[in-house]
């Protein structure tokens, strides 16, 4: 059993697992802690701390990082702030005990007080606004301006990645708001601003566009604490996993700008002629519905369907097909 | 592992069947090989049927040990490479690279060259490895690398071979040429197959355009702003004679739809650097519907019926973009430019990023298709300085006999005939046709005629102060010079201390007063010497930096102005101006107000001036010039009566 449980942490913790650490008698219950360890576990960014890279167990995103290694004991803090692990060991056994967060007491902790500090909130406070991009940037990154729906505005997008992105909240039900460049920050002294800020499900996310998801663990780990720390979750997203979508993003951009146009009619009863029409005959083309030699005729139908598709009422097959006359709509079940 | 024909034939026993073995054609063998090569075959596949070599040794005439070789040659060799096969059969086909088997040349015993450089390469310690750090850093464009030629590589090579302890009695120094041509080889093999290595390796750093995308007119809308490569003239009446100014380079901008390939509009820019409002004035443009204009310039032919897709019909000129793609020029980062695209157009507007031209490829051959007009100038500038077809000297004193018309003539035919010109990838259709097509087949959005968006983009509002000045009427100082208006003074007896101006850019002679909270007031006026003609906020602030240089206070600004200019016109960048003014002087585009009796809207004539004939005027006063010298009308020899009336004063 000593020697499977030595396996295991030596899995977990690579070299920081000393022999005198598994001698003597094992607690029962640090089977159930080992398992939460691993949920856990992802590469980490501490130096002294090493775990196999990508284990396919994990399925929490989170990082382990190692906080110290002081009087024998191995301090493993979960970066969300939750809870943390402490192993220690005595000549007689193992000794895992699982502590509330006492960020303060843990030295270079990125949620202690110290490390928060440390990053600033420029404007005040960390309600989302659009920060302004400045000259040099709008000039240096590719840059996209449009005016969305979900934030009725212009919004500014500083490559296409994060564009289509924003573009696929508006078709995400579960979002109902979110500003792009949310807040100005100050972390360590560099000035840092989000990719966008969005609601999904009544909670609130913090997200960055990256390639390959990479960002820089000095400024994602303080980060993390802080969003946290203000009851946010903060989100490295794939490019690839945004490009991959790219016609639904494409056609949700051709929705946007269609609702803003007709933005003035009112559509209540189209939309419920609309949706009578639908269980009638379950499924529709987009171009049963307008007449293309006279547009005016049918805008109001344009308008509704539009909004329904907004709103998550019928749907469409966004994903592979692009918008257009053939495009099927149905109900959604 | 080695493995013998027989020990392969075991092993892949589908061998023995000569069908599965590779088929090479007999045309691809050189003629004189091919009976020799039908022979092999043959010996081949008596040796696969397994027949003893002597009866094949009969039929094929190749003894024993030729076929004995031959099986070798075809299937011998390591079991983790593939066997030659029928490529053995080929008479003295080379199957793996040479290798030098002899010791190297030295000065006692000469051995010859043959191998000789691969054999330095892979038997000197640190000489390959060397040469290819050399050409990496050279493709990796570091900054302490060396421009590589042939000569300085083979130098390298000599002093890699010094460092190796490379004896001075062995190859390459038997030679007399130091083994400089296999070095120079080597160079060559090596630097291509580095670069291709590179480009393989090569990932698009980001992506910075859609890598799928749908098919209709007005997805994406390409602008872009290019000097015209021609010098060209105005002709100024002089004592009745016509005499030509050259003007500086003026700039032409092009609107074009990406999925169409059809020209939108163009619009010429009398300025060295175009502004925002260059850029507006071009955007508007292609959303306006216009007629179809036939040349006057004779030898210009344009085909019949619509040039631009807004000469189509209103509801194509009312099509709303999708996305504007612009480039990185400052001109494009205006807030005004975002305003008309993302709130007119309701589009997105796409900056892309810098040096990145091949992205939006439609409006770089839009440009260069101008470039061509410009080229065929003989007042041409050249595409650099050393180009043989650059305006001679001889010519440059001469100002050349392209006009202004001709050349917007010519843009326009020629945009016209590209857009009229059916096209391969459009499956044989001209753009036109296919704009028409989009009509039809794709639900293409409409900008709304109604709200607020369709205010033009040159009208601007600031906020500005209420001045009260002992002894002086109410008034606001707006961009250099005092606007009084009755409404001025209700206000300041209101108590209100700042309003609201609305103004159009290119003519600020009148502004609208609104208050803070949005309510309409009335209009207040700039002083009547500004009242003269239409001026934009450009020239206003052009003549107040004239004013302030030169320490002088001018009586009447406008006209005062343009004399300057009149005064240097035989520099081209003057010429350029002056013209530039004129067509502020007599914008069309701007509603005059009838009540206003000091706007001229036409020359002494009574005729609107057209473009091509500008600034036609004589310098002799007449009489009825001398008749409306109090708020005389718009002329070149405007300056030349102030000049009388200060004289006669």
């Amino acid at each position: 059993m000593a020697e499977d449980l030595g396996s295991s942490l030596e899995h977990a913790f690579g070299r920081t697992c000393e022999p005198w650490f598994i001698k003597g008698e094992v607690a029962p219950c640090l089977y159930p802690c080992l398992h939460l360890m691993r949920k856990l576990s992802t590469p980490p960014v501490a130096a002294n701390l090493r775990v196999p890279p990508a284990p396919t167990y994990c399925s929490w995103p989170c990082q382990l990082s190692c906080q110290g290694q002081q009087n024998r004991r191995v301090v493993v803090v979960d970066p969300r702030c939750l809870a943390y692990l402490a192993i220690g060991g005595t000549r007689r056994g193992l000794l895992i005990r699982w502590y509330p967060v006492v960020a303060d007491k843990i030295p270079n902790h990125p949620a202690s007080p110290a490390a928060l500090r440390k990053i600033r909130i420029r404007g005040g406070s960390l309600r989302p606004s659009p920060v302004r991009t400045r000259l040099g940037l709008r000039r240096q990154a590719d840059y996209y301006v449009q005016r969305m729906v979900k934030y009725h505005h212009r919004c500014e997008f500083h490559c296409l990645a994060e564009f289509y992105h924003a573009a696929l909240l508006e078709g995400d039900p579960t979002v109902n708001y979110y500003v792009p460049q949310p807040f100005a920050l100050t972390v360590n002294g560099t000035s840092y601003v989000p990719d966008i800020y969005f609601v999904r499900d009544g909670i609130q996310h913090v997200g960055e566009l990256k390639p390959r998801g990479e960002f820089d663990a000095a400024l994602r780990q303080p980060l993390e604490a802080f969003f946290t720390h203000h009851g946010m979750i903060f989100v490295v997203i794939d490019n690839a996993a945004v490009f991959e979508r790219e016609i639904a993003a494409q056609n949700w951009i051709v929705i946007i700008q269609n609702l803003l146009t007709l933005e003035h009619l009112q559509t209540q009863d189209a939309e419920w002629d609309i949706v009578e029409e639908l269980q009638g005959s379950k499924s529709l083309t987009f171009g049963d519905f307008i007449d293309v030699g006279n547009r005016a005729a049918t805008e109001l139908k344009e308008a509704a369907i539009y909004r329904l598709l907004h709103r998550g009422r019928i749907t469409a097959n966004l994903e592979q097909e692009f918008w257009g006359l053939e495009t099927e709509v149905q109900l959604c079940i | 592992m080695y493995l013998t024909a027989d020990e392969r034939l075991q092993r892949h026993p589908s061998l023995r069947n000569f069908d599965n073995w590779p088929v090479i054609r007999i045309e691809e063998i050189e003629p004189e090989k091919r009976a020799a090569f039908r022979q092999n075959i043959k010996a081949m596949q008596l040796v696969l049927a397994q027949l003893p070599y002597d009866k094949i040794q009969k039929t094929t005439g190749l003894d024993p040990a030729q076929i004995s070789r031959l099986k070798a040659r075809a299937l011998a060799g390591d079991e983790d490479e593939e066997p030659a096969l029928t490529q053995a059969l080929i008479p003295y086909a080379r199957l793996a690279p040479p290798k030098r088997r002899k010791a190297l040349a030295t000065m006692v015993e000469g051995s010859g060259a043959a191998c000789a450089f691969q054999a330095l390469l892979n038997t000197v310690p640190g000489l390959k490895d060397g040469l290819e750090k050399l050409v990496r850093a050279d493709l990796a464009d570091d900054p302490n690398a060396e421009n590589l030629t042939p000569g300085s590589f083979h130098q390298h090579f000599l002093v890699l071979l010094d460092r190796a302890n490379h004896p001075q009695t062995t190859y390459p120094f038997t030679e007399d040429g130091l083994a400089y041509e296999s070095c120079r080889r080597y160079y060559h093999d090596l630097r291509d197959l580095l670069l291709m290595e590179k480009s393989l390796k090569k990932q698009p750093k980001r992506i910075i355009s859609p890598i799928s995308s749908d098919f209709y007119f007005g997805r994406e809308i390409q602008i872009d702003e290019h000097t015209f490569d021609a010098h060209t003239t105005i002709y100024l009446q002089w004592d009745s004679r016509l005499v030509p100014l050259r003007i500086s380079r003026f700039t032409v901008l092009v609107v074009s739809d990406r999925d169409t390939t059809a020209y939108l509009a163009f619009h010429l820019a009398f300025t060295t650097h175009c502004s925002q409002f260059d850029v507006l004035s071009t955007l508007t443009k292609a959303g306006q519907y216009t007629e179809a204009i036939t040349p006057t310039i004779e030898g210009i032919r344009c085909p019949p019926g619509a040039a631009f897709p807004n000469q189509i019909s209103p509801q194509i000129a009312r099509v709303a973009w999708h996305r504007v793609a612009l480039d990185n020029a400052m001109s494009h980062h205006a807030y005004s430019v975002a305003d008309y695209v993302c709130e007119q157009h309701l589009a997105t507007l796409s900056l892309g990023t810098p040096a990145s031209p091949k992205t939006r490829s439609l409006i770089e051959n839009a440009i260069r298709r101008i470039a061509d007009i410009g080229g065929r100038f003989k007042s041409t500038s050249g595409k650099n300085p050393a180009d043989p077809h650059k305006e001679s000297k001889k010519n440059f004193k001469n100002p050349p006999a392209g006009t202004v018309q001709v050349m917007l003539e010519a843009i326009y035919a020629t945009l016209s005939q590209a857009n009229n010109t059916p096209k391969a990838h459009l499956m044989g259709n001209t753009p036109l046709d296919v704009v028409r097509l989009s009509m039809s087949s794709y639900p293409l959005r409409q900008r709304a005629i109604d709200l607020n968006r369709t205010q033009s983009p040159f009208i601007l509002e600031k906020r500005v102060n209420l001045k009260r000045i002992e002894g002086r009427a109410p008034h606001i100082n707006f961009y250099y010079v005092r606007y009084r208006g009755e409404c001025l003074a209700n206000l300041l007896a209101d108590g209100k201390k700042e309003v609201i101006v609305q103004y159009d850019y290119r003519d600020v002679r009148k502004l609208k007063v609104y208050t803070l909270d949005g309510r309409y007031v009335s209009e207040v006026s700039a002083p009547s010497s500004w009242q003269r003609f239409p001026h934009g906020v450009k020239t206003r602030q052009y003549i107040h930096r004239i004013c302030h240089k030169l320490k002088i206070r001018m009586k009447d600004p406008l006209v005062e102005y343009f004399q300057l200019q009149l005064d240097r016109a035989n520099k081209p960048r003057s010429a350029l101006e002056m013209y530039r003014l004129y067509q502020e002087y007599t914008n069309p585009d701007i509603k005059l107000d009838p009540s206003n009796q000091s706007l001229p809207a036409t020359f002494d004539d009574g005729k609107a001036p057209s473009e091509s004939e500008i600034l036609v005027h004589s310098m002799q006063p007449s009489d009825a010039t001398k008749e409306t010298i109090e708020i005389p009308e718009w002329s070149t020899n405007m300056a030349f009566h102030y000049n009388e009336i200060a004289a006669d004063e």
